[in-house]
């Protein structure tokens, strides 16, 4: 299946259109940021923060583009982006979004992980709840045997995803029988994972550009 | 005699252990004051910090909807992502994104000892207040940002405006007391 822009396709044509239309929807959406900075630097815009103390009125702004992968982010798509891609092809799933959710080990990098081998974060809080894996492809394996069925077709919706996690069909509607991703604190946890989705649909596509340079293609 | 006084020891352990939570990986430790209820963790789930009812409530409502429960909670989570990396747009990332309303000043005296922190107030149409406090800590990871902590921690309070002041000087205790000693 081709793959263009980080995403799969089946009809290639149809691919580059949607990327093209979604390149160009983006550089729409980068103006009218430029427009509403401006717009902030006015004093017309912008939220209220306490910070140490003192209430400031924050202007907001765009966080900058970002146009390299961190050497944490290649660590991680090095170790998980060919095991991840594999297993997301036949779910029919963006592999950005598989590679998001590892943002519960610090994508591979911090804590529990560490001991065990989980970047997904499907250990509990204590000893006797850990999933431990001892390589990469096998922790992708595991996450696909808890959550395939789950997230099967989800595409490259990110809300269809994080619901199917979460045990909800792509609506919100929970499905009996479905396991749950975070019980205690939804609203926190899915802000988490997008936030880590949003990371991985940015260095996705430039780590398979810079590889593929690096490769020769 | 003697097993009485050891029962009593075992009791007082037990005691002493539900009193205080700790999370290792994050390196958070709580001492849970008189008048609020320690929610048990999922077993089966990756522990990002504690939650604790207000009120008058019993463990069976930790598994109800928190929304219609007041509540104090910590959310910690590893900062590796951009758009969450500093104290600002983590902040602005909480008051949006999990309690969808805009930062409004929150209210004096919210902070953490010894680090830096920035608080807000999102105020609900249907009467509920979310207070956030957002900090950071935890040795940077140089692979990823070298300038900022490498945990993000979310202190959150979700009252009404009746229970607003009463549940401020409890989560002001809650933040005086809790320690945010990562693994370094």
């Amino acid at each position: 299946m081709p793959f263009i822009n980080g995403r799969y396709y089946a009809n290639p044509a149809f691919g580059r259109a949607v990327e093209t239309a979604r390149a160009a929807e983006s550089a729409s959406q980068q103006s009218r940021t430029n427009q509403q900075e401006q717009h902030d630097a006015n004093g017309n815009d912008g939220h209220w923060v306490t910070i140490d103390g003192h209430h400031v009125l924050l202007h907001d702004a765009q966080a900058k583009r970002q146009s390299h992968v961190s050497v944490r982010d290649k660590a991680y798509l090095d170790k998980y982006y060919d095991a991840v891609a594999a297993f997301a092809k036949r779910y029919n799933v963006d592999p950005a979004l598989v590679l998001g959710v590892g943002i519960e080990s610090g994508f591979a990098s911090e804590g529990t992980y560490l001991r065990t081998g989980d970047a997904f974060g499907m250990t509990g809080g204590n000893t006797k709840h850990m999933t431990k894996s001892e390589s990469p492809e096998q922790n992708v394996k595991q996450f696909f045997d808890n959550y395939g069925k789950q997230i099967r077709g989800t595409g490259n919706d990110a809300s269809a995803f994080v619901n199917g996690l979460q045990g909800c069909d792509p609506s919100g509607k929970r499905v009996n029988g479905w396991k749950v991703y975070n019980t205690d604190r939804p609203g926190s946890w899915d802000t988490l994972i997008n936030g880590g989705i949003a990371q991985m649909r940015r260095s996705a596509p430039i780590y398979l550009s810079q590889r593929a340079k690096v490769r020769g293609h | 005699m003697a097993i009485t006084l050891w029962a009593c020891v075992l009791l007082n352990v037990s005691a002493a252990s539900q009193d205080i939570y700790r999370n290792e990986e994050f390196g958070i430790t709580l001492s849970v004051s008189k008048g609020l209820l320690l929610c048990p963790t999922p077993n089966d789930e990756h522990d990002h910090g504690p939650v604790l009812l207000l009120g008058n409530t019993n463990t069976k409502d930790c598994s109800e909807d928190l929304a219609i429960h007041r509540s104090i909670d910590v959310f910690a989570s590893f900062n590796k992502i951009e758009d969450t990396k500093t104290l600002t747009r983590f902040l602005k990332s909480q008051c949006t994104g999990v309690f969808k309303g805009n930062c409004l000043p929150a209210p004096p005296h919210l902070g953490i000892e010894g680090t830096r922190s920035a608080a807000g107030r999102v105020n609900h149409s249907d009467g509920w207040i979310d207070i956030i406090v957002v900090t950071q800590a935890g040795k940077p990871d140089p692979l990823f940002d070298a300038s900022v902590p490498s945990i993000n921690y979310d202190l959150h309070m979700h009252t009404n405006r009746e229970h607003l002041e009463n549940d401020l000087r409890v989560f002001r205790s809650v933040l005086a007391t809790i320690r945010l000693s990562p693994v370094q």
